[in-house]
């Protein structure tokens, strides 16, 4: 039987394996995926805050 | 012998709740921020970490807790992205919005959020009233269908674990929230909200801690995928949308509920002045991804027991079978936890739109704003959620329902979220909320569009709307050049 394009295209082949690494659900890898996104964002904007503050700060100061 | 231990646990958190309801009356009492602003703002005393978790208690209902474990039960681990969005989308939300609003409400003295959209928008005294009034009977009645739901889902945990019937359960309940409410304002809800949300975080901890005990995430989320692929790795995004790439709409649902809805935004307002938001974004985080867990419950008793007749009785099933009585007694007081502190924040909320919006936008004098109205229209709403749940007639009731809060989302995405872009006048923003709200009951009743699609698309054409005419009054500018 001939095989549809999609099946066999290697992108397509890609997106499968991408499921099978990490947790073996596309779902359960965007929720991990997700969770280091919420970390990371807050985390360098209020790096990027404080140290703005403290520059400015130092400026003050001078 | 277990429901006396449950009903010394219930007495013991209900006189805490109530402790700190007295305790949070003495606080704004003690402030200059009296006649209104304390009650109703909690005094502008909100700091980083009680309003993190005032917005993540109240953010996580108790949906979080009992209809998530069950979805994710049915459907799998699409739930389990679903109900995660809620996350980011409140983290967001308050990093990138919460300022905003706070520094317009406290240019334009803003203590509620319909008056925050009369206030921040020029026009007449008369326009001022009319949109202060329509958005303050729109929250009325779409928050006081949306109280019956979370009333129903308190009577049916707490009648079972307090061992009564479900009437007597809620107006207990209820009753306990009302009185801390009624004490100590918005300060006592966000206090309360902070401390029910540390048990949700607790119960999430355990019952995680549990599930991994047992199995690790990847041979239960490989054995589930063994009998059901379509759990694991869903082709669609069921029951979210057909699909797989739907699911993604709930997050921008979640981030327009966070930054509309009035029990959520209010909180914006009542934010100190010297806050730091990306502090409390940084606490939000954790929370959000902690009680993001809870959904693999779902997961784990398809793993278990395949079989279950009713998916909404995964989670109660969990706790009886895998918890001891004691420990399984505590999570359920923190479920309840959950559901109260949305309850708690709904009741402030829709008592500040019947005793302080529409009160004032009828022609009242500002000063009648006393603290005594807003605590007695508390107590009267209280008895309002609990007449429209057991006693009045459902059929109306279920159409409101039916369009929910996303009506109300619907409306305010306009006005609230657009004012960002543009500076409009008080024409606009009434005609963006009509907008919103008509074209999402259409959406709803006439096309059957999903209770997450509609309010953005609807939303959309609310701010379609608002920046084209805003932009139109203003000569085709941001800000208006004359005020």
């Amino acid at each position: 039987m001939k095989r549809g394009w999609g099946s066999s295209h290697p992108s397509i082949k890609i997106i499968e394996k991408e499921e099978e690494i990490m947790t073996g659900s596309w779902a359960i890898n965007e929720f991990f995926i997700g969770c280091i996104v919420i970390m990371v964002v807050p985390l360098a904007v209020y790096l990027y805050r404080e140290m703005t503050v403290v520059k400015e700060g130092d400026a003050s100061d001078v | 012998m277990q429901v006396m231990f449950n009903w010394i646990v219930f007495i013991l958190a209900a006189a805490g709740m109530i402790g700190v309801g007295v305790w949070s009356n003495k606080k704004i009492k003690s402030q200059a921020a009296q006649g209104g602003e304390g009650f109703l703002l909690g005094g502008k005393q909100i700091g980083a970490f009680v309003g993190a978790g005032t917005l993540m208690a109240t953010g996580y209902s108790g949906w979080g807790f009992i209809g998530s474990p069950g979805t994710a039960y049915a459907f799998g681990s699409i739930e389990v992205l679903a109900n995660f969005f809620f996350a980011p989308a409140i983290v967001f939300g308050t990093l990138f919005f919460a300022n905003f609003m706070r520094k317009n409400a406290e240019k334009s003295g803003g203590l509620t959020v319909p008056e925050y959209l009369a206030s921040t928008h020029r026009g007449t005294e008369g326009q001022k009233r009319l949109v202060h009034f329509f958005a303050g009977l729109a929250t009325f009645i779409f928050l006081s269908v949306y109280m019956i739901g979370q009333i129903r889902a308190v009577g049916l945990v707490a009648s079972q674990w307090l061992d009564i019937s479900e009437v007597l359960a809620s107006i207990l309940l209820i009753a306990v929230v009302a009185i801390f409410t009624i004490m100590g304002g918005l300060l006592a809800v966000a206090l309360t909200d902070t401390i029910m949300c540390i048990g949700m975080l607790i119960a999430s901890v355990i019952v995680f801690g549990v599930i991994l005990q047992d199995v690790s995430l990847a041979e239960m989320i490989g054995t589930v995928g063994q009998m059901n692929s379509e759990l694991v790795n869903p082709t669609t995004s069921a029951p979210y949308g057909n699909t797989r790439y739907s699911v993604y709409l709930v997050f921008v649902y979640a981030l327009l509920f966070t930054t509309t809805l009035p029990y959520m935004s209010v909180r914006f307002l009542s934010l100190k002045e010297d806050i730091k938001i990306h502090k409390m974004a940084l606490y939000m985080a954790p929370m959000g991804i902690i009680l993001s867990l809870i959904p693999f419950v779902g997961m784990y008793m398809f793993y278990k027991d395949p079989t279950l007749v009713n998916p909404d009785s995964a989670m109660p099933v969990f706790l009886n079978t895998f918890l001891s009585p004691a420990l399984g007694g505590i999570i359920t007081l923190f479920i309840l936890f959950a559901m109260l502190s949305t309850i708690s924040s709904i009741l402030q909320a829709l008592a500040s739109s019947l005793s302080y919006d529409m009160y004032v936008s009828l022609g009242k004098k500002k000063e009648i704003r006393s603290d005594f109205i807003n605590r007695l229209v508390v107590g009267l709403t209280a008895i309002w959620g609990l007449f429209l749940t057991f006693v009045a007639p459902q059929g109306m009731l279920n159409q409101i329902a039916y369009i929910g809060t996303g009506g109300l989302i619907s409306m305010f995405v306009g006005p609230i979220i657009m004012r960002t872009i543009v500076e409009a006048d008080l024409k606009t923003c009434f005609m963006s909320m009509v907008t919103g709200f008509a074209v999402n009951v259409i959406l709803v009743l006439g096309f059957d569009v999903g209770w997450v699609e509609a309010p953005i698309i609807a939303g959309l054409a609310g701010s379609v709307v608002y920046v084209a005419m805003g932009l139109a009054a203003n000569s085709w500018k941001r800000v208006p050049a004359v005020e």
